[in-house]
Parts: structure tokens; sequence; C-alpha cells
């Protein structure tokens, strides 16, 4: 069995570390934080929105869009967040554990994980200066919440509904609302 | 004993409705909903930032900001909310509920609440035409964001930690988020 995870890592100490399970860790501040295994509406959303995003980045190559993408705070080495979804334009390189200049980052909102997406880990991909985008969208409802950097401002855009379109700029993609959530059960909305 | 509160109402219903008790509710597309007693950290925050407010607008009245305030949705007459403080500079008319045109508007965050804050409420307030400025402030860290209307965008800024002031334009208020935060406990910042 592994060590208990509680002392505090570098961020080097975190990447060459294995806990010697299949849980997925974030480093924040130093401390290694367990990620909640996904609900099944998360997984199926993501797999999505990857695959469309991707799709729409062909023409682009190296740009890709990849999952549970390792982000690192641009001001201090003890953090490492894991998005759901991110793209890059920078070619891959073997061996690579992080995104090298995000354009584009997604977090898939959970009841129990959204206040840690928004109050922790969004400030910090705000400070990203290749972020162009930060996508959130919810796991349980069409909503969706799109952060674009306009100047020294972040502007944001709500995209609410079946009916909407969700339109992201950083990688000329524009999905129906209700394609990207065909079969998943959402509440019931207003 | 009321009766529960399970059927739709028309706004003017749920204007007049008492179910006996001292629940506060929300009508939300025709269904009222009780809104959970406030922490502590809460109402102290609350009452921090509402006196702030209000005092900055001494010599503006009649503007004055109010807590509790009932906003309505411009675009339908099933909905009720009640934000934590709104800021109007209509003058107060006797025995009005709702809130007219408000210039700001504030929602304490907590846990239990943000989403329903953000996700149902923050839309409804973002198509409200006078509203200038929306503060989402956290009760459980040194955290704000405010929602700045800037023709037909609304700007994002945040606000964290205990070193920087929070700056409203809507009311020319400036404070140290330190002051407003001095005494409530709050989570430990593993950002920082």
């Amino acid at each position: 069995m592994a060590a208990p995870a509680i002392q505090s890592m570098t961020l080097d100490e975190f990447l060459r570390w294995d806990d010697g399970t299949d849980t997925r860790y974030e480093l924040v501040a130093g401390f290694p934080l367990a990620m909640a295994p996904p609900a099944r509406a998360h997984g199926i959303l993501c797999a999505r929105l990857a695959g469309a995003i991707d799709a729409a980045l062909r023409a682009r190559r190296p740009c890709m869009a990849q999952t549970d993408a390792g982000i690192v705070r641009p001001d201090r080495d003890d953090s490492f967040f894991v998005a759901d979804v991110a793209v890059t334009c920078r070619a891959y390189e073997p061996g690579e554990q992080l995104v090298k200049d995000p354009i584009l980052i997604v977090e898939i909102l959970s009841p129990r994980t959204e206040r840690h997406d928004r109050h922790v880990k969004l400030p910090v991909y705000r400070q990203i200066d290749t972020v162009e985008e930060i996508l959130l969208i919810d796991s349980e409802s069409p909503y969706a919440e799109i952060l674009r950097r306009w100047g020294d401002h972040w502007i944001t855009e709500l995209v609410q509904g079946p009916n909407a379109s969700l339109r992201l700029s950083s990688v000329e993609l524009s999905a129906p609302m209700a394609e990207l959530y065909d079969g998943i059960a959402i509440e019931p909305g207003e | 004993m009321a009766e529960p509160a399970i059927r739709t109402m028309t706004l003017d219903e749920f204007l007049r409705w008492d179910d006996g008790t001292d629940t506060r509710y929300e009508l939300v597309a025709g269904f009222p909903m009780a809104m959970a007693p406030p922490a502590e950290a809460h109402r102290i925050l609350a009452v921090r930032l509402v006196s702030r407010l209000d005092a900055a607008l001494a010599m503006r009245r009649p503007c004055n900001a109010q807590i509790e305030a009932g906003v309505l949705r411009p675009d339908r007459a099933d909905t009720y909310f009640v934000a934590d403080i709104g800021v109007t500079c209509t003058p107060n008319k006797r025995g009005r509920q709702a809130i007219e045109e408000p210039v700001l508007l504030v929602e304490i965050l907590s846990p239990s609440t943000e989403r329903h804050d953000r996700q149902v409420k923050l839309p409804a307030y973002r198509q409200i035409d006078s509203v200038e400025e929306i503060l989402l402030i956290d009760s459980q860290s040194v955290y704000a964001e405010i929602l700045r209307r800037e023709g037909d965008r609304w700007i994002s800024e945040l606000v964290q930690g205990p070193t920087v002031s929070l700056r409203l334009s809507s009311v020319e208020l400036s404070v140290p988020m330190a002051e407003l935060y001095d005494g409530i406990a709050i989570e430990p910042d593993p950002g920082s």
C-alpha cells in the first residue's frame, strides 16, 4: 500500500510520484489532493467536447485537444491542476506531462467540484498568458459559461438551454447545446 | 399550520402569500422555493457590506442600499428572487415589495447556494437593463467576483486575498478585503 499523501511535495516530486492506485491527484500549494471519480454524465460530455474541439482543429495541426490536461501555475511551482480538456498549438514532445501554452481550457462542472474549479483553478487559468478562452460547462443542465480574454479584461458569456449554440472563437467551433447534451439526463429546466 | 408550498403561484399570489412561518421564499418559474437560513459568516458579511454601501450613497440620495432585495425578472412574471443586497436610485414608495431599477446586486456565496446563485439568479440579473454591476462575494474565503456591464459585454473581475481592495464603480466604493472579512473565520486558502 502506498504512503498516505499528507506530506507536501514539490512539483517535481509530484510529477514523479505514483501512489500505487488509479486515483488522480492535483497538487495545490504543495499538497496532493485526490480528485473524485467523475460521474458518467461528466465523462460523456468530456468525450463529446474533446472530440468536437479536436475535429475543429484538424486543419490547424499541431493544434490539438487533450483530456485530463496537466496545467501549472505560471507564478509558482507547487501546483499542478488537471483540466478536463485543454487545447494547445505546441507540437507534442514524448514524455511531456504538462500542456504548454494552452489557448483553451475546459472544466466540466459537477456540484461537488464546481467550487474548487471556480475559486481555485479558474483564477490560475486566467493568469496564463496564452489562454484565450476558458469554458465552464455544467454536467447536469445545459449551461455553459465562456470566459474570453478581451484586452486586459475577461468577458463572460452565458450559453443556456438546448436551443443555444456554444461558440468558441479560440478553436473556431460552434456546437449546438442540444447536440452536446444529447442523451445526457439533465435537470428539469425552468 | 400553513399549507405546503407545492402548487404553482403567480407573482401576485406569491407577494400576498404568507405561509405562517418565518421561512423566506423565492419564486422560481411559479414555484415557491424555501431559502436556507444563512450561516453566521453570511450575515456578518451582509451587514458589513450593506453598511458601507449605504454610507457611500449618503451624498447621492434617493440612492440607497437594501438587504433582501426582491428582484423581478424583466421577461416573465412568475419569478421573484431575493438578492442579499440591492442598490437602487429610485425613491422608495410605500408598500412596494420588489426593488425598482437596481444598479448593483450582491449575492453572498455559500457552498449550498452558490450553484443556484450562479446558474439561476445571475443570468436573470444580467438581463435587467439598469444593473451595472453584480457582486458575488464568498462567505468562506476571501474571494469576490465583480461582473461589470461594459456596453454589450459583461467583464468579470476577481478580487482575492486580504491585501487587495474591492472596488465597485456603481456606488463609488473602495474597501479593503481585510476590513470586510475582519473576524470572519475563513477556510485556509490553498492558493496562497
